[in-house]
């Protein structure tokens, strides 16, 4: 019996085991290559594995990389933010449709992820563009003179990420929406609460703990948004993970690049921490 | 005093309730007797205002509310799953209400503690209805109902998701308050004791319709139909046809060949027309006298001891019948053995078929 545990157990270890070295060789070792990189200087010869330094990430937060920082962080909080406040409205009113209009609405959604980004930064700038229908409609109507700016500018990736990643928060939102007991709106109704209070006091606290899930995971996606930023930001409009591209790909200055990606990683751990706190300080009390 | 007239809820091809009139009088106890399935939570959730009633009219002190909202009824419902707010605890659930009512801080704390020691929860108010048991959410969710002091209380099965010894004494619980808050209260059940033992008066309910209103032993003791007969526990249903109608009895044949004799009770007897009889078992009297309006020779087929009760089952010429006895150190006849039972004519309820609406 016991010879069969572990027979069992070695069977098990040998199918997990592509998926292990899989993780290893493209997650694992890239990112541990990366730190210490990150703690090598760099110089006209490339980088210096006999010189350890802490410069490059005093160079990560120096005014021009800790701008690209800010911008990264505050278009994702924006993004998250705008993603959230319109995934209510949405998600309470798919939960009021037939079970099979809610799996198409939902598809629809989740349409933008089945789609190149190129492509839907493509459509993008037909709809956004100088001379995209925006902006030909609203000449057209006399409301605007020159064109509005809506691409080339953190307006473009803004808009473009709010659409790109609105499922990752309206999914988990959903699922808690539909697992809502009816009962518990009608009971908040029958002592007094009107549709405003039955939100607030019912609908809202109680899906939550869901909404914050996506939000997290649609600014973790957000931070680390690679082609939607290039193609909507435009030259001038640089998110972090370009910019570390450029450092890494094109100046070849993997030191300093290794250094971008860690404080970016280390950005994105905050929130996950302080969600797993959260949560157990709830579980808790 | 909660009227209602003809009202009507249909879900799609569904007839949940048909065209349903009753009154409640202040303060009455009404229990909603009925199968699963009859449209009692239907038609509780139309009152409260869940659904809206596609016809007729709700009253509730005279004043027509059929066509307000939810939130401004002031009717409380306990829901059958309790539907407590798992977010809040015991104290905050109660107070739910008030605050919707924008009562003072103050006031709110004190009625919330006065009904909480009414259902006798005080020393768990600060927990999640999670952490509680059930019949401590059932309490929870009557508290929340009856502290904002409805015009109208509604219970919607309140007892069915408790063990049978916790039923009973939330079951009397219920009642005791109810009378002391003289609170109108129309409680939903399918268990015939439950309705028996907490109401004033009775409705049952079948396919959407009110067949029957009335108390208890009315109800019980005077069926009108053969439907509200056997649902409210009478054996012995038997069928057969009107032979004879005299001054104060009529005489019916059963289909397998008994001959009853029951009282008129000023119905409208036909002879030749079909009609149906009931024997209740406990009405069923051993060795009854001769001089016994009905009178049946039948053979033992089996006998149950309960303790202090006796069930038998007796072969009467191809009717089976049940009879039930209190016992008391009797003699007991043994399987096998010939024994006559009968009855008075009043003993027997006895009706001509009721024309089936549809
Ligand atoms: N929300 C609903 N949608 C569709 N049909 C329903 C709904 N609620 C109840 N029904 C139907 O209406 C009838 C009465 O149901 P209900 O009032 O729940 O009965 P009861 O409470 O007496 O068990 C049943 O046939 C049930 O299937
Ligand atoms: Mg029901």
């Amino acid at each position: 019996m016991r010879t069969d545990e572990q027979g069992r157990g070695g069977r098990v270890a040998l199918l997990v085991l592509p998926l292990v070295a899989v993780l290893l060789a493209f997650y694992l070792l890239p990112l541990g290559r990366a730190i210490v990189n990150s703690l090598h200087a760099f110089g006209p010869a490339g980088i210096d594995s006999t010189v350890w330094t802490l410069e490059n990430y005093r160079r990560a937060f120096d005014p021009h990389y800790g701008a690209v920082f800010l911008r990264t962080l505050r278009i994702s909080v924006i993004i998250t933010v705008i993603t959230c406040l319109a995934a209510y409205p949405v998600g309470l009113w798919i939960v009021r449709l037939s079970a099979r209009a809610q799996a198409l609405v939902l598809l629809v959604y989740m349409a933008p992820w089945l789609v190149n980004v190129v492509v839907k930064a493509l459509g993008w700038s037909l709809i956004l563009g100088g001379a995209g229908i925006i902006n030909r409609v609203l000449k057209g109507l006399g409301v605007i003179g020159p064109p509005l700016q809506l691409m080339f500018n953190e307006t473009g990736i803004v808009i473009g990420l709010v659409h790109g990643h609105f499922m990752f928060v309206l999914l988990p939102l959903w699922a808690a929406l539909s697992a809502l007991d009816p009962n518990l709106r009608w009971a908040a109704a029958n002592l007094g609460a009107g549709p405003r209070q039955i939100f607030l006091r019912v609908t809202l606290p109680l899906t939550l703990p869901a909404l914050l899930a996506g939000g997290l995971i649609n600014f973790i996606m957000n931070m680390g948004a690679f082609a939607t930023p290039a193609l909507l930001g435009g030259s001038r409009t640089r998110v972090i993970s370009y910019v570390a591209y450029e450092v890494n790909l094109v100046a070849l200055n993997w030191p300093l690049g290794g250094a971008l990606a860690v404080v970016l990683f280390l950005i994105v751990l905050v929130p996950i921490w302080l969600a797993g706190r959260l949560g157990r300080s709830r579980g808790a009390g | 005093m909660l009227q209602i007239e003809g009202v009507t809820k249909r879900f799609g091809s569904v007839v949940a309730v048909a065209d349903v009139s009753a009154t409640i009088e202040k303060g009455e106890f009404f229990a909603l007797l009925g199968p699963s399935g009859c449209g009692k939570t239907t038609l509780l959730r139309t009152i409260a205002g869940i659904y809206r009633a596609e016809g007729g009219t709700i009253a509730l002190d005279g004043q027509a509310i059929g066509e307000r909202p939810i939130s401004a009824r002031d009717i409380a419902l306990v829901f059958q799953n309790y539907a407590l707010f798992p977010h809040l605890s015991v104290f905050e659930n109660v107070a739910f209400g008030l605050r919707m009512r924008r009562l003072p801080r103050r006031e709110i704390a004190t009625r919330v503690e006065e009904v909480l020691d009414l259902v006798r929860l005080r020393d768990l108010a600060r927990r999640r209805p999670g952490e509680l048991s059930g019949g401590q959410q059932q309490r929870v969710a009557l508290a929340r109902a009856i502290v904002v002091r409805p015009r109208l209380l509604l219970l919607d099965e309140p007892l069915s998701n408790l063990d049978a010894k916790l039923r009973d004494e939330m079951r009397d619980e219920i009642r005791a308050l109810q009378r002391r808050l003289a609170l109108t209260t129309v409680l939903v059940t399918h268990d015939l004791r439950e309705a028996f033992a907490v109401s004033d008066r009775v409705g049952v309910m079948r396919d959407g319709r009110l067949e029957q209103v009335g108390t208890p032993w009315e109800v019980y003791d005077a069926p009108q139909s053969r439907f509200v007969a056997a649902f409210v526990g009478h054996a012995n249903i038997l069928s057969g046809a009107v032979t004879a109608v005299g001054d104060g009895a009529v005489t019916i044949r059963t289909d397998a060949g008994l001959t009853l004799v029951a009282v008129r009770g000023g119905l409208d007897w036909r002879p030749g027309a079909r009609a149906w009889a009931t024997l209740r078992p406990e009405r069923l009297r051993l060795d009854p006298g001769a001089d016994a309006a009905n009178r049946f020779e039948t053979t033992v087929a089996d006998v149950t001891y309960l303790g202090n009760a006796v069930t038998l089952r007796l072969e009467a010429g191809g009717t089976t019948l049940r009879a039930q006895t209190t016992y008391v150190g009797q003699a007991l006849p043994a399987a096998g053995a010939r024994v006559a039972v009968g009855c008075g004519s009043g003993d027997l309820v006895a009706r001509p078929d009721e024309a089936r609406a549809d």
